[in-house]
């Protein structure tokens, strides 16, 4: 075989294979925790590498590609994946060698993919992944038949529990085997023209021109969509070829197609074994109740009011100690310095302030353990098909169901996890609408004014359920009208899933995910949030106020607050409420510092409620001249709805300029929510006044 | 001297909020490195 490729200085070995067949867990379980996130060149597609040691030494470089079910693709992720794979994507060099994952339990329909890498050029390893439930579900696979059929080395592994990982590495020895001949022969016209077009590629100086002239004729959107890094002589070369296969009644697409399968069904039948005939597995059973019509919808909501009830109850106790703990810190620095500018810094700016977001961080990594859990153990995807009926009514499919849930964490890897869509009108409708679901940065916001409104765990955990509710719904509607606006020539977006079994989550991923989020949430709160409390206290506490007046109403923060009082007051808010909304533009968190730094302003001494219990008492205790609440019911429900709709985080909006390609969308995006949600909290505060609330 | 000593809680202070006012301001006047790759791969032209 003539074709070659570009080798990097250091081997590199990519691992490919469908999505959700365990690429993530054998990469982890190959490499460890040493990993390099970055983005492939030119595009927004994550590109995961780390460095492996194969037995004897030798130093690999490790890439996960995203996953693909085909190497002709239908979202941006499996675009990257055939671009690799072609050694097209520039500023990437081809692998030297592709470790193919796949579903021991599926081998047939997953091995399609595995004769595309191997008709691409490169030497591969079949990792067949998942062999415990090949088992359970009566499937006997010989392996040295299968290595022998297919001419490649077959490794039986369990990526999650590390059974035949030792085995693959050893499939590794440098320097690695020639790729492999071609399995397959397509009928005369065809084969012929592989051969006309791969001499054509070759004169030209494309490299792998044997896989490039496979794939121009087997793939007709790769023949007829502009290729750049193809001369424009062999895509005109490959229609007429095509053309004459067609004459011919040898359709170069379907002949290829015909010659895959054909060869794929005769290494099955040589390979595997079916000890009996099929019965119902493990995750059959569960599914007759997790994807029932109605039992379906009664378990998708149990776990949900779980997750949420969780997140209220669990997280008590750490939360109530990081607040003691910030509490002993402020009273200790009120130890150590006298009455001052720089004690009230440091208690009433700086430790309350961080505190009073801090203190949420048991609740936020809650969610992301919960989430991550329901996609480790494969229910994620039981949920992504109940929702498809739903999602289809608003325009979108379940595709879009995992990026949503996502923003119920953080929008940003929700924004960007919309990567996996194939349809662009759906990705950017996904886009559009995530930054509704009610991320955990609204958490702080929500979790200290619900007490406000109702008591008790389960009355706050169904009012906390509305806020989600009401954050969901009003996003689907969105989808819904949008769609009707975007992309009307679009075919509605389709939706093909592949339901993994139900397993026991890799605990050791959800952890370091987990970890991960920790960090990033500390770091922004010892970073940005410290940097915009400190200047918040500065706002609020200078000018001086002279004597006999109050020192609020004196400050920048105080008269900032009036001059946007008759902005906010349709909605009930005064000046203070209106102060804080707008110091929490960059991020909605800030929110609570603000108010804590507002509100603890020349607190006395000898107080030991805590920050949270102090600013509901003060929102609560506040009174108008008249005597009557300063802030009502209606007040913070009003203040609640214009956090849901808000777009108050500056990073998402930056992240979905990325994704779009375009600042039109990302910043007509922010004026739309921010437009939403005044006029959301105005029509709440106005409509319950009218009602006498 | 006095002055200073019925003071210096204000100028310390004061001092530690222009730390971050110092780096906002920084942030937002530095130059912006450009993302992507640095052109010429036809990355512009791979639009949504």
């Amino acid at each position: 075989m003539s074709d070659s490729g570009e080798h990097a200085p250091v081997p590199k070995v990519a691992l490919a294979g469908h999505p959700n067949v365990g690429k993530t867990t054998l990469f982890n379980q190959l490499t460890g925790e040493s990993r390099k996130v970055g983005n492939y060149p030119g595009v927004t597609v994550e590109r995961t590498s780390a460095t492996l040691y194969t037995p004897h030494g030798h130093q690999l470089e490790l890439v996960d590609l995203p996953g693909s079910y085909s190497l002709s693709p239908n979202s941006p992720d499996e675009v990257v994946t055939r671009d690799v794979l072609l050694g097209d994507l520039k500023g990437e060099s081809p692998p030297d060698l592709v470790i193919c994952v796949v579903d021991a339990a599926s081998l047939e329909r997953h091995l399609y993919f595995v004769l595309q890498v191997m008709d691409a050029g490169f030497p591969v390893v079949l990792a067949l992944n998942q062999v415990d439930r090949a088992e359970d579900k009566g499937l006997r696979i010989n392996h040295q038949v299968l290595a022998d059929e297919l001419g490649i080395p077959v490794v039986a592994c369990q990526a999650t529990t590390g059974r035949g990982i030792v085995q693959l590495k050893q499939t590794l020895r440098f320097p690695f085997p020639p790729p492999t001949p071609r399995r397959w022969k397509g009928p005369g016209a065809v084969e012929s023209g592989i051969l006309k077009l791969a001499d054509h590629l070759e004169e030209a100086g494309i490299a792998r021109p044997t896989a490039h002239a496979v794939h121009l004729l087997a793939d007709t959107s790769y023949r007829i969509d502009p290729q750049a890094h193809l001369p424009v002589g062999a895509q005109v070369e490959a229609r007429e070829i095509a053309s004459t296969c067609i004459a011919k009644s040898q359709p170069p697409e379907d002949a290829i197609s015909q010659a895959r399968f054909l060869s794929i069904r005769r290494t099955v039948r040589a390979a595997v074994t079916e000890t009996r005939t099929e019965s119902e597995t493990f995750s059959d059973k569960l599914d007759r109740y997790a994807l029932h019509r109605v039992w379906g919808w009664f378990i998708l909501g149990g776990v949900m009011f779980l997750v949420f009830w969780s997140i209220f109850s669990f997280a008590s106790i750490p939360m109530d100690l990081i607040e003691k703990a910030f509490g002993a810190l402020a009273a200790g620095v009120g130890l150590l310095l006298p009455e001052g500018d720089l004690r009230g810094l440091i208690t009433d700016g700086m430790i309350q302030g961080v505190g009073s977001v801090v203190i949420f961080l048991p609740q936020i990594l809650l969610l992301f353990l919960f989430i991550g859990l329901l996609e480790g153990c494969g229910y994620m995807a039981r949920a992504a098909f109940l929702m498809d009926k739903i999602m289809s009514r608003a325009g979108l499919t379940g595709k879009s169901f995992l990026p949503l849930l996502s923003g119920y964490a953080c929008a940003i890897p929700g924004v960007m996890s919309t990567r996996t869509i194939n349809s662009a009108k759906e990705r950017l409708l996904t886009i559009l609408i995530l930054p509704w679901m009610s991320c955990s940065a609204r958490l702080p916001v929500y979790l200290l004014l619900i007490p406000l409104l109702v008591t008790g765990s389960f009355a706050q955990t169904m009012m906390m359920s509305l806020m989600y509710f009401l954050g969901t719904g009003t996003a689907l509607l969105a989808a819904w009208l949008l769609g009707k606006r975007i992309g009307r020539t679009e075919p509605a977006p389709q939706f093909l899933l592949e339901l993994p079994p139900y397993r026991v989550p890799d605990f050791g991923y959800v952890g370091r995910h987990i970890m991960g989020r920790a960090l990033a949430f500390l770091k922004k709160a010892g970073t940005i949030i410290l940097g915009i409390v400190i200047l918040l206290w500065a706002l609020g506490s200078y000018p001086k106020a002279p004597e006999g007046e109050d020192q609020l109403s004196y400050s920048v923060v105080g008269r900032l607050g009036n001059l946007i009082e008759p902005l906010v007051r349709p909605l009930g808010w005064d000046g203070r409420l209106g102060a804080a909304m707008l110091t929490s533009f960059a991020a909605r968190e800030v929110f609570n510092g603000s108010m804590a730094v507002s509100f603890a302003i020349g607190d006395g001494e000898g107080d030991n409620a805590t920050v949270r219990q102090r600013i509901r008492q003060r929102i609560a205790g506040a009174r108008k001249p008249d005597g009557s609440p300063l802030y009502p019911p209606l007040t913070i429900f009003s203040l609640l709805v214009f956090y849901i709709y808000a777009l108050q985080c500056l990073p998402t909006t930056v992240v979905v300029k990325s994704e779009t390609r375009s600042w039109r969308w990302a910043l007509g995006q922010l004026a739309g929510m921010s437009l939403f949600a005044y006029l959301a909290a105005l029509l709440v505060f106005q409509v319950g006044r009218l009602f006498g609330l | 001297m006095d002055w200073f000593l019925h003071h210096w809680q204000t100028i310390v202070a004061f001092a530690i909020v222009a730390f971050p006012v110092a780096i906002f301001a920084l942030r937002l006047t530095r130059p912006k490195k450009k993302s992507g790759c640095g052109g010429g791969c036809d990355c512009e032209g791979k639009k949504l």
